[in-house]
């Protein structure tokens, strides 16, 4: 499956999971979400997921100034992102468990499926 | 973590492409974009061993998504896009027909016979604009036609066979015009076609009116309360019933029920009515009462057969009521057409 189309989904809420905690320049967040295990992110995605969450309100943010290099902008949550946070978190967690069931049916019917012939097969032997 | 050091010139060519690549943004949502861009691209290049950073064009498209905001030109796109997607329509329609004729054979007969009728469309099309031309310019369409609405119906003809035939469509844009006047026309079509018989049938309504009421007129002969009056029975002062009486109006000429007095006999469904036959030249119309024969006696001519005699219609009384002073007379009435003025034209 394609992860990068899952992922295009979640990001927002990853994002803003990625700096509940501490606030985070651009690459800073990039990096937090690969650690995590999110490998497939790109940069550019999670930079737009930024300004658009700030836009939303969702965020703060302030430049860093730099002495031997560029500037860095710093974004962190707000009140109204980690409400936003709270409830994507709630909507991931049922779709999950939805999903994870409606898999975990499938699976069962099919072993399910499968089984009774050996079985069978076993009894009569 | 890497220091960040000055902006390396890849990273700073990058990040110019990258502005480039959004440059149809506001300058601000550029700014809000790419702020701090620089700083990421350096630290990308140090936290990683590839020295590549990919296409700035790509990378300035993900941002762009991922931000919410619409591609280069979208708008412009999206709408070209969708005509596009309509002008396709015919075409899928087309082939749709086309496949489904293959497998139904009666379809693509019945499709076959309706593109024979095309020309039918073509006339009828150029009927109905027609018709709106002339009401929206203030003539009543159902109006007898007048040389007006001739020369218009005549252009539009011309113009909507020439349409038909894919002529005179220089512009791609009046296809589509066309296709969208066709698909009101085929809509409203129905609608029209009763409109214009329902205002058929009430101009032959009045039509009927003015001619009850004016004497110049097309059908003539003699209207009684709209209804045409075909014979005439005339009784004497005693009640008999008269034969060969000659009628004239006030100017002296004959009096004549059926309009043109040169006709032979006119149909009255049951029979028909002829002239009285001792009036030379059948002009024996104003010789009441007229009398009747019989579909078959009349020759190719419509005059009535010289072996045949007309039967003398029936009247509707034996003997009207004799005028008051008049009653005398009753004796002898079967024989009474006395005054037999047969050869006596006067006037």
């Amino acid at each position: 499956m394609d992860t990068t189309q899952l992922l295009k989904g979640v990001l927002d809420v990853a994002v803003l999971a990625a700096i509940q905690d501490e606030d985070g320049y651009g690459y800073d967040v990039v990096r937090r979400l690969r650690a995590a295990g999110l490998d497939e992110v790109g940069d550019a995605s999670v930079y737009g997921t930024l300004r658009r969450l700030y836009s939303a309100g969702a965020l703060t943010s302030y430049v860093v100034p730099s002495d031997d290099g560029p500037h860095r902008k710093y974004y962190g949550i707000n009140a109204q992102g980690t409400a936003m946070l709270r409830e994507q978190r709630e909507s991931w967690t049922s779709f999950a468990t939805t999903m994870s069931r409606l898999l975990a049916v499938k699976t069962t019917s099919k072993t399910a499926r499968n089984t009774p012939a050996p079985v069978r097969t076993i009894g009569e032997k | 973590m890497s220091t960040s050091t000055l902006a390396s010139p890849a990273v700073a060519e990058f990040a110019a492409a990258v502005r480039a690549a959004l440059a149809d943004l506001a300058p601000d949502e550029i700014d809000e974009l790419t702020d701090g861009l620089e700083a990421d691209l350096t630290d990308r290049l140090s936290d990683t061993d590839a020295a590549e950073l990919g296409d700035p064009r790509a990378y300035a498209e993900e941002l762009r998504a991922a931000a919410g905001l619409p591609h280069r030109s979208a708008p412009r796109f999206r709408l070209a896009g969708e005509l596009a997607e309509l002008r396709k329509a015919p075409k899928i329609v087309a082939t749709a027909f086309r496949e489904y004729g293959a497998e139904h054979p009666w379809f693509r007969r019945v499709g076959e016979f309706l593109v024979t009728l095309r020309p039918v469309w073509w006339l009828f099309r150029a009927a109905v604009v027609t018709a709106l031309i002339v009401t929206a310019l203030g003539r009543g369409w159902w109006e007898p036609i007048n040389g007006f609405a001739i020369v218009i119906g005549v252009a539009a003809l011309v113009v909507s066979v020439q349409f038909g035939r894919g002529k005179w469509l220089p512009f791609t844009w009046m296809r589509g015009l066309l296709l969208a006047v066709n698909v009101i026309l085929a809509l409203g079509a129905p609608f029209l076609v009763a409109g214009a018989a329902t205002a058929v049938n009430n101009g032959w309504y009045s039509t009927t009116y003015a001619e009850d009421s004016s004497p110049d007129l097309s059908i003539s002969g003699l209207l009684e309360n709209g209804n045409q009056v075909t014979n005439i029975f005339a009784y004497d002062a005693q009640g008999n019933p008269l034969r060969d009486v000659q009628l004239y109006d006030q100017d002296g000429k004959p009096l004549n029920l059926i309009g043109d007095p040169r006709s032979t006999s006119v149909d009255l469904g049951s029979g028909l009515l002829v002239p009285n036959q001792h009036v030379p030249g059948r002009l024996g119309w104003n010789v009441f009462p007229l009398g009747h024969v019989a579909s078959g006696d009349t020759d190719s001519d419509g005059a009535v057969k010289h072996s045949v005699t007309p039967r003398p219609a029936r009247p509707p009384f034996a003997a009207a009521t004799p005028l008051a002073g008049s009653e005398v007379a009753t004796g002898a009435p079967t024989s009474a057409p006395t005054p037999t003025p047969t050869p006596a034209p006067t006037p």
